[in-house]
């Protein structure tokens, strides 16, 4: 199988058609005069005996030249060979076999329903480039199959699975697996059973993206069949199966709310994310036949842990009300053991910085990271586009006093101040920063309604999962260190691992940082994480070969056409 | 003496010059016409010693070698060769296939014709210019001063009509007596051939020299492809496919063609020459004619 860098160029192709159709025009004879025709005529029968050769080399010639423009374009495709740039797509089949699968409410009943299922699910997500697993769930809950690539070992599995159709309590099964799969990035887990038996709340599934796959004859005639958030709203879709309009009570927590939903419609609701609750249990008030469906736990973003080491009760309130959880301390009482997703500094440094994000207000004067001896006066700030001022809007702000910072390598400059720059952003030792240079008390900013959102806009940065930070720096065979900030301490097993560009090609490696290097997985290609590609290299080999095949041909291809025309 | 009026179109007086110091080689016993530069083997009062004969009642008595009488106690005059003109016949080949190639066939024959005439109009000889097909004729020439006017003619002369070239020189053998020293200036491209004019204008007593003129794209053509072919003279059309393999068997065909016609005429001792038409006139006087036709 080969895959293209730039499938686009493919279309080149289209060349081929314009081929075809010239070949298969009948051309006119090209007239010209001569002196005479009874020499030629003397010769005719000689060229006639030739007709048929000139003819098969006229062929070579046409599929010679259609042989060029398809290694063309080929390789100006930029074929790529040699690994299988995943789309870090990995998925388990969980096929129910308890004994309800054997019911024949369909045929020939629930439990080959359920096998062709898994086959057809199993062949598109393996068509898609992602892996696949089958688990068996019943009584002894079994991997059947490892993640595979392959189509034909899925089918294998699948014809030899002898279920043994057992009674047994899936639910509890299914916790007790799905909660050895929560950890895992990336994994989709689809249940392909009768549901004949209640998903309990107490499985997290909003972090685990389960997709249930019913078979047998539907049962339900409601079902909420989506839920997420965006920012602090967060909204819910509820389908109505039934061919009469039906007016849904939903309990969200202790609330409840109504919709209105038409015939066969999917209806969505949103609402204001409750600001305590990190799981929200929601229910259709009206419970029909297939329980499964009527139920969903959400389990809400938990609000950042921000250390702020200040005493300015802007920062604090500013923090507060964009709804992340802070604790203010002192720099007395600053201590590295402190847990916390982030940390802001403000007036202070400790003596080596702690291995979290962290926001540096005014470092002070003597520091060890950001030194600074200098102080520019009246400095009007000069903004850049960057995430960091999303909304920020500092045409009226003015500094009395900023230091003038050398800060190290790594970090950019976001909002320039003439003598001296004002923030700055970026890495050290393999940590987010960001580097807020004024005092505070220097300026009337605090005060200014977009002080809080420019602080939402570096906490959001701060908690992203940049995993990809240091690409900028990649060179080609430069292995960078395993690296994942964000997911420090949080105990996920995934990580970005590191770059290797040593053949040309950008592979991003995932691992576990406790397994060895031979276990790594190449899960995602450059694309999928927005890194710009490498440029094109022409001289890649399997590019370079096309390209000298179709120069081959071409020059066979004029060969031919001076001698037969 | 070079001609002092305007010369032919792409003469120089240099070539003039060099042409005028040319004499035609005839075969011996051509018949010749009236006094000119030509020298015949018959006696005659040129200042040429030919040989000596025994005195015969009214012979001119100046003529006897006395110092003769004088050892041998007999009488011998002495015998002087003879001066006379001859009749150049230009056969100038003015169909439609001599107007073609590059260079032009037509403009080739015309120079080489104008500068065969000129050889001969300087020497005091007949020139007689038949163009073939036979609308234009110019009567016997002779002496230098016709040298203009025979230059005008042929620079006038126009190119077209079709030709069967065999009973045109059947034709011109019929109606022309008076034999002379012939030369055909023509591209003989006629499915029908040459030989049997040839033939009858030997019979006739003539010298026949044959300019085979040709374009380099007829003795080599390099358009290969698919070609409607349409012939400019009798607009016979012919498709071909002409690939690498085609245009050698035709170049082939064409040298055995070419071949048969040189063969036909050395066995009937015409001088032959194959001229493509990308010479220059002073390259084909002096380096193919000279020796053979002049000297």
């Amino acid at each position: 199988m080969i895959l293209f860098e730039q499938p686009w160029f493919l279309l080149s192709l289209l060349a081929l058609g314009f081929l075809f159709w010239l070949y298969l025009r009948q051309p006119r004879r090209q007239k010209q005069i001569v002196s005479q025709v009874f020499l030629y005529l003397r010769a005719r029968k000689e060229i006639l005996t030739r007709f048929h050769r000139l003819r098969f080399f006229r062929n070579m010639i046409f599929f010679l030249q259609c042989l060029a423009v398809l290694l063309l374009g080929t390789a100006s495709a930029l074929p790529l060979t040699g690994f299988y740039p995943l789309l870090g797509y990995r998925a388990v089949l969980v096929l129910d076999s308890s004994l309800s699968m054997m019911t024949q409410d369909v045929e020939p009943n629930r439990w080959e329903q359920a096998r062709e299922r898994a086959r057809q699910l199993g062949r598109n997500l393996l068509a898609d480039g992602g892996e696949v697993a089958l688990w068996e769930l019943n009584q002894d809950p079994h991997l059947v199959l490892d993640f595979t690539l392959e189509a034909n070992d899925l089918d294998r599995a699948l014809n030899e699975l002898a279920p043994s159709f057992s009674a047994c309590t899936p639910a509890e099964l299914l916790l007790e697996r799905l909660d050895r799969w929560a950890g895992e990035r990336m994994l989709t887990v689809y249940l392909i059973s009768d549901m004949a038996f209640e998903i309990p709340p107490a499985i997290r599934i909003s972090h685990l993206a389960l997709r249930p796959q019913p078979i047998g004859t539907p049962c339900g005639n409601l079902a909420i069949v989506d839920a997420g958030w965006q920012l602090d709203r967060l909204w819910l879709k509820v389908a109505n199966f039934t061919n009469q309009p039906r007016t849904v009570q939903l309990q969200v927590g202790g609330n409840i709310l109504i919709l209105n939903l038409e015939a066969e419609e999917i209806g969505s609701l949103e609402f204001q994310q409750p600001r305590t609750a990190s799981l929200l249990p929601i229910s259709l008030m009206e419970e029909d036949a297939l329980p499964w469906d009527n139920r969903l736990d959400l389990t809400l973003p938990l609000p950042p842990r921000v250390l702020l080491i200040s005493s300015s009760p802007f920062l604090e309130s500013a923090l507060e009300a964009a709804g992340n959880n802070v604790v203010t301390i002192g720099p007395e009482d600053y201590r590295s053991e402190i847990s916390a997703d982030l940390i802001i500094f403000e007036d202070f440094l400790p003596s080596s910085l702690p291995a979290r994000p962290m926001l540096v207000i005014h470092p002070p004067m003597n520091n060890s990271f950001f030194a600074w001896t200098e102080t520019a006066t009246l400095v009007i700030p000069q903004a850049r586009t960057d995430p960091l001022l999303r909304f920020v809007d500092l045409s009226q702000i003015r500094f009395l006093r900023v230091p003038s910072l050398d800060p190290p390598a790594g970090l950019v400059p976001v909002v320039l101040g003439g003598e001296t720059d004002i923030l700055w952003k970026g890495f050290l030792n393999n940590q987010k920063i960001a580097l807020l240079a004024p005092n505070l008390s220097s300026s009337s900013w605090p005060l200014e309604p977009t002080f809080p959102v420019f602080l939402a806009n570096v906490v959001r940065w701060l908690m992203e999962d940049d995993l990809l930070h240091s690409t900028n720096d990649a060179q080609s065979g430069i292995l960078i260190e395993p690296f994942n900030p964000s997911y420090q301490g949080r105990g996920t097993p995934w990580g970005l691992y590191g770059i290797d560009r040593a053949d040309g090609l950008s592979l991003y490696t995932v691992a576990q940082p406790n397994e060895q290097e031979s276990n790594l997985q190449i899960l995602a290609d450059v694309k999928q994480f927005g890194i710009r590609s490498a440029p094109p290299d022409l001289l890649r080999p399997i590019t370079a070969a096309f390209l000298i095949t179709a120069l081959i041909v071409f020059a066979l291809e004029e060969v031919l056409r001076k001698r037969y025309g | 003496m070079p001609l002092s009026t305007e010369p032919f179109p792409g003469f120089s007086e240099a070539l003039l010059r060099h042409l005028a110091r040319f004499r035609f080689r005839l075969r011996p016993g051509l018949p010749g016409r009236g006094v000119g530069e030509h020298l015949v083997r018959k006696g005659g009062a040129s200042v040429e010693f030919s040989d000596f004969r025994t005195y015969s009642y009214g012979d001119d008595f100046r003529l006897v070698d006395w110092n003769s009488f004088a050892r041998l106690d007999r009488l011998f005059v002495k015998v002087f060769r003879d001066e006379e003109g001859f009749v150049l016949h230009l056969l100038l080949d003015r169909s439609r296939s001599m107007d073609w190639g590059k260079p032009n066939k037509w403009q080739f024959a015309k120079r080489l014709a104008a500068a065969l005439g000129y050889v001969a109009l300087s020497a005091f000889n007949w020139v007689t210019v038949q163009a073939l097909p036979d609308s234009f004729f110019l009567k016997e020439r002779r002496g230098r001063g016709m040298i203009p006017m025979f230059f005008q003619f042929l620079d006038r002369m126009p190119v077209g009509g079709s030709l069967d070239l065999s009973a045109a020189l059947e034709e011109y053998a019929r109606t022309h007596v008076q034999p002379g020293l012939l030369v055909m200036l023509t591209d003989a491209l006629t499915p029908r051939g040459v030989e049997t004019g040839i033939k009858r204008l030997l019979a006739r007593g003539h010298q026949v020299v044959f300019l085979h003129i040709l374009a380099p794209e007829e003795i080599n053509p390099s358009t290969l492809g698919d070609l409607e072919l349409e012939e400019v003279e009798w607009r016979d059309r012919l498709e071909v496919s002409l690939d690498s393999f085609a245009s050698r068997t035709y170049r082939y065909t064409f040298q055995n063609w070419r071949r048969e016609l040189e063969g036909f005429c050395l066995s009937h001792q015409v001088p032959y020459f194959l001229l493509p038409s990308d010479q220059t006139v002073e390259d084909v006087l002096l380096k193919r004619l000279v020796g053979v036709l002049l000297g």
